[in-house]
């Protein structure tokens, strides 16, 4: 399968706050680890599509 | 397992890779959505698009991308989303396939499955079927389906190889994904990486 990769959103700590599977204690959690710097994207949303 | 998260559920004796505790750590925190959050769909989403669903909907969207705009679905079409949850996605689907065309919305969790059934007859979408049943195991017939769309929904299972052996299963041959999902760029602290959403994830 020939993949490609498309839009791509960052994921700060904003962001992944709204979701149910970080709760608040994981939340505190991350602000207390994760450096200062990498808290505005601790992670990315990517599109990926392929054809069979 | 780390307790970190209220919603950690601890592996059974017979659960050496923790897969089942996952599964069911993610299934009592998505329980928990009680909507109310247009947040999400309002970053996600383009207005012409939330213009045609209903607020519940909007409110219980919990995707991380718009696969459907990327999955550029064409009328007669048949497509699965993979984890519908409320069924945001699923509803964009049928509209964009329909007449002809279906949209069907999988789901472990008969409550999402039964508010994203509400929210499509509320947005008068007839062309959706809802199934019960896990990603790793989807309940169709081999090459039934056109197009495979999923948001934020692979990395929350334990067996992600598995989930990608369905999705080429259950596609006609010249059949399509469109996947939106999360990606890491460096490693999480060992405290937070032994969380259950990181595990998830």
């Amino acid at each position: 399968m020939d993949i490609q990769r498309g839009e791509e959103l960052p994921f700060g700590m904003a962001e992944v706050a709204q979701y149910p599977m970080f709760t608040p204690e994981l939340l505190a959690l991350m602000r207390r680890l994760i450096p200062a710097e990498r808290q505005r994207q601790v992670a990315r949303s990517v599109i990926f599509t392929a054809r069979k | 397992m780390n307790t970190h998260g209220a919603h950690a559920v601890a592996p059974r004796d017979d659960d050496l890779l923790g897969q089942a505790a996952i599964k069911e750590s993610v299934r009592e925190a998505y329980r928990a959505v009680v909507g109310a959050k247009t947040a999400v769909a309002e970053r996600l989403y383009d207005p012409e698009q939330l213009a045609l669903l209903p607020v519940g909907t909007i409110e219980q969207a919990l995707g991380v991308g718009n696969p459907v705009r990327a999955a550029a679905l064409q009328p007669g079409e048949v497509v699965i989303d993979l984890g519908c949850g409320g069924g945001i996605d699923t509803i964009l689907a049928a509209l964009a396939v329909a007449p002809s065309g279906e949209a069907l919305g999988l789901d472990t969790l008969p409550e999402m499955l039964e508010a994203a059934a509400r929210h499509a007859s509320s947005a008068g979408v007839r062309n959706v079927r809802w199934l019960r049943g896990d990603m790793e195991a989807i309940p169709l017939p081999d090459e039934s389906v056109d197009v495979v769309i999923s948001n934020g929904v692979v990395n929350l299972s334990p067996r992600k190889s598995r989930v990608f052996a369905e999705m080429y299963r259950i596609m006609r041959p010249g059949g399509r994904f469109a996947l939106a999902d999360i990606v890491l760029d460096d490693d999480l602290p060992p405290e937070v990486a032994t969380d259950p959403a990181a595990w998830a994830g």
